[in-house]
């Protein structure tokens, strides 16, 4: 121990500016992502903070990759000419030193920064924790990776040319796919691999997990022999092991723990409705299809949801048999929503009025259009036709609860605020016109992937009790750069745009009524006067299936598009 | 232990070149070993091999009694190793280089470390990367010496160094050991400076130990030989397989005898050229290696390669 601690003494001695220039952004940027959305939010000029925050935050990653090579390349664990090599310096020493001064800088010091963050913000000390748990992680995953590139370069610059050879590898990788993805797209199904279960972090917490293993198999190996070939060797082995057995992994011990409503689950309590009049047959894309697929789409409606409640669903597989003739599709889709006998248009909306205690939701943006939801997929090149085919339709489908609940009612009015456990809501301000109120709120959150609660989706409402009436608000975060940060780099730094971890951001919500969509709708003052500000959560529970049938069903398959009358106009065939 | 270094069939090859060839050789404990060997000989290679800074292809080495393929801190704590082309941490001063290495050494110095640094003259005040060649070399030796090494390892350490700097590394390296004398293998191409410094010798060329003896026994079996016939006589006898021809120059033939052992020799060159002024004398180690190198670059057969 007194060895590791004089190694690292003197790398902190040999590398003490760039040490505490990385430990100042690593303060910056937190004291930033704490300072600005406050004010954001108390409607300061926050633009000039705003830039300063995104240049540091690319700073502090491109000091990422600076820190890590030069601690570890001060030993350098390539060629035959480092002094070091020759002495008795015990390569474990050598390995606790490097892997202790870089967890402290690289690892603990930004998550000292974020807890302090939290703290400011009042998260929940279990919250903390399990954020503090998840960042531990994504940091360890990163630096795992640069500490590799590291010791299997000589310096710097070889550093810099083996994470450009990868990435250009790993884009050129993506790309090939994508090429090849695109070239077979006729083949490929519109639907996804497997039906939608309760969210699962357990793979990809595995998959880190084992991937920060194969970069530490990797390290040490090329501490303990200094053989590139045999440590790459034992990290790539480590690394398919890592792409292999979360696909194995038979505990999900971090899903979701997604609750069945008692009422949800006898047989008889939700069916499916379809309206037959809606019924349609398209080659085109843009209604779940995809080019070379003829998609039969109609509106879907789930009754017997109770109220609270509202539903998506998903089609897990559908025939259509006629005679001893049965067409079948294996075609599965990601639940969506549709409407309840609580709607009547829009999904959802019926439930939220019903919530909010209001006679009706004012909707910005154009008239909602009913909601349509493929029924059937068969390729173009399959379909029989042109004859009519009158047949019966069975379609199982997975049919996902929605739990909603107000989360908080606001008066309207600056310094308002709501705290529940880790969400932090306060409003700064509000403004006015006759049809358009804009609330800039100071909004934050936070959640790990340990938190085996389902994750909620926020929406905003304006609702005025005495009026009964509420208009749904859409909110704008003030991140300007960091979305695009997040998308160069996966599990970017600090603000990574993951569904978990702390967010603190400085909202303008708008709730505007579109000119001309209700003459008789103004924001008066007597509707302010009474109105408040209402956040409902939305968490996706748990799923049922159910069975969809239409018996009698005469279809007029379209011919493939190619094979069509010139002239033809129509694309799409009536029941 | 009779042997600091021992290797048997020591191999390395980097791809299609053999750097080192088979190289089976003893090092004494106490002596001074000298390596030598044209520039790309294998010495280096060799030596690096020793350290373990590179694995064998073939063959084994032990150095202080331990197989070089597991060498740890215990046996480098024990072994003193200085390369020109080691690199050493340039952002110290020759002080934070001895006061970090210390730690990893139980036998260091203090005193013997303080009289080296003013034997040698090393100044303080300056990064290591900011002193001279020789002054870093200097300071190389110092911190491989101040813990009192079993074995002092260096390869080519006077390249490029002033006469002076030399004098005071060839002096450090002989007066230091004092009651204890460390073992010491140096790989050089100089041999004038190897020549005062060792007691054994070993010559390396194309990655093969061609031979390795005692300097004393070498450089008295090793003759130049010089033979004036008598006007208008001729030199007919032909040279044996261990005399080096070193060319005919009017009535002179010279050659170098490589196995000039015992008082018969010269009786025996003068009895098979009889009436021939013979003048046989000592050779300096410089010209029994340049007889040598010149025997193996022309692939040459002799006794004195059999020896090995």
């Amino acid at each position: 121990m007194k060895l590791v601690g004089h190694i690292m003494a003197a790398d902190v001695r040999r590398y003490w500016p760039a040490l505490a220039a990385w430990l100042l952004l690593v303060a910056v940027t937190a004291a930033q992502d704490g300072v600005h959305p406050r004010l954001v939010a108390e409607g300061g000029s926050a633009l000039a903070l705003g830039v300063f925050a995104e240049l540091s935050r690319l700073a502090k990653l491109l000091a990422a990759f600076l820190v890590v090579p030069l601690i570890v390349q001060t030993h350098t664990l390539v060629g035959t000419e480092a002094y070091w090599m020759t002495r008795p310096i015990p390569p474990r020493a050598l390995l606790a030193a490097k892997a202790l001064l870089i967890g402290l800088v690289m690892i603990a010091a930004p998550l000292l920064a974020e807890a302090a963050l939290m703290v400011a913000y009042g998260v929940p000390f279990r919250t903390l924790a399990g954020v503090t748990a998840e960042s531990a992680l994504w940091q360890s995953f990163r630096v795992g990776l640069l500490f590799s590139a590291a010791v299997l370069t000589r310096n710097l610059t070889g550093f810099a040319l083996l994470i450009g050879s990868a990435l250009v590898a790993g884009i050129a990788l993506v790309g090939t796919m994508l090429a090849f993805a695109l070239m077979g797209s006729d083949e490929v199904s519109p639907g996804i691999p497997r039906p939608v279960g309760p969210d699962d972090p357990t793979g990809l917490v595995m998959w880190t997990l084992l991937v920060i293993a194969a970069a530490a198999a990797l390290v040490v190996s090329q501490y303990r022999t200094r053989w590139r070939v045999r440590s790459v060797l034992i990290g790539a082995s480590a690394l398919a092991v890592a792409f292999v057995l979360p696909a194995l992994w038979p505990w999900p011990f971090l899903m979701d723990g997604v609750e069945l409503p008692s009422w949800a689950r006898a047989s008889a309590a939700l069916h499916l409705r379809a309206d037959r009049s809606s019924v349609r047959l398209s080659d085109e894309r843009g209604m779940g299809g995809r080019k070379g697929w003829q998609t039969l789409t109609a509106a879907l409606r789930v009754e017997g949801v109770q109220p609270g409640w509202s539903a998506n669903a998903g089609l897990l597989e559908s025939t259509i048999a006629r005679d001893g003739e049965r067409l079948a599709s294996d075609v599965i889709l990601h639940p969506q929503p549709i409407p309840t006998e609580w709607d009547d248009v829009r999904p959802g909306e019926g439930v939220a009025a019903a919530l909010l205690g209001v006679e009706r939701i004012i909707t910005p943006g154009p008239a909602a259009e009913q909601v349509r939801v493929p029924l059937f997929f068969a390729r173009t090149s399959e379909v029989p036709g042109p004859a009519p085919f009158i047949g019966t339709y069975r379609g199982r489908f997975q049919i996902q609860l929605v739990r909603h609940e107000v989360e908080a009612a606001l008066r309207l009015r600056s310094g308002a605020r709501h705290a529940a456990d880790s969400y932090r809501l306060r409003v700064a301000s509000v403004e006015r016109t006759r049809m358009r109120v804009v609330v800039t709120a100071l909004e934050s959150s936070a959640s790990s992937v340990f938190d085996r609660r389902p994750s909620a989706d926020t929406t905003f409402y304006l609702r005025s009790v005495d009026a009964r009436e509420a208009v749904l608000g859409y909110a704008s975060e003030d991140m300007q750069i960091s979305p695009l940060l997040a998308m160069l780099m996966p599990f970017g730094m600090g603000r990574d745009g993951s569904p978990t971890g702390f967010a603190a951001s400085g909202d303008a919500i708008e709730f505007a009524v579109p000119e001309g969509a209700d003459p008789s709708f103004a924001f008066t003052d007597g509707w302010i006067d009474g109105a408040d500000l209402v956040v409902v959560q939305a968490t996706r529970e748990g799923s049922v299936e159910r069975t969809l049938e239409v018996t009698d069903v005469p279809l007029v398959w379209q011919p493939p598009a190619d094979a069509a009358a010139p002239g033809s106009a129509a694309r799409s065939g009536e029941l | 232990m009779t042997s600091a270094i021992e290797t048997e069939a020591l191999t390395r090859r980097f791809r299609r070149q053999l750097a080192v060839d088979g190289i089976t050789l003893e090092v004494p404990c106490g002596s001074v070993f000298a390596l030598i060997g044209p520039n790309g000989a294998g010495k280096t290679t060799f030596i690096k091999l020793l350290m373990n800074l590179i694995r064998p292809t073939r063959g084994i080495a032990r150095v202080l009694g331990t197989d070089t393929r597991r060498m740890g801190p215990a046996a480098f704590a024990r072994i003193g190793y200085v390369s020109e082309n080691q690199k050493l941490p340039g952002w110290m001063t020759t002080s934070e280089l001895l006061a970090y290495l210390r730690p990893f050494y139980p036998t260091w110095d203090d005193a013997l470390c303080r009289k080296v640094q003013r034997d040698l003259g090393l100044d303080d005040g300056k990064k290591l990367r900011a002193l001279s060649r020789g002054t870093r070399m200097k300071a190389a030796l110092l911190a491989s010496l101040a813990y009192r090494p079993e074995l002092i390892v260096l390869d080519e350490p006077f390249t490029g160094l002033d006469p002076l700097v030399r004098e005071e590394l060839i002096t450090g390296l002989l007066e230091l050991p004092g009651e204890q004398p460390w073992t010491v293998l140096v790989a050089s191409h100089d041999i004038d400076e190897v020549e005062r410094l060792a007691d054994w010798v070993g010559f390396v060329e194309g990655g093969r130990l061609l031979f390795a003896e005692p300097v004393a026994a070498l450089l008295a079996r090793f003759r130049l030989v010089e033979i004036v016939a008598d006007a208008g006589a001729a030199l007919t006898a032909p040279l044996r397989p261990s005399w080096l021809p070193l060319g005919t120059a009017g009535r002179t033939l010279r050659f170098v005898d490589t196995q000039h052992v015992g008082t018969d020799a010269a009786a025996q060159i003068q009895a098979l050229y009889a009436g021939a002024d013979v003048r046989i004398t000592p050779l300096p180690l410089r010209e029994v290696f340049v007889a040598l190198a010149r025997q193996a670059s022309a692939g040459r057969q002799s006794p004195a390669v059999e020896r090995i």
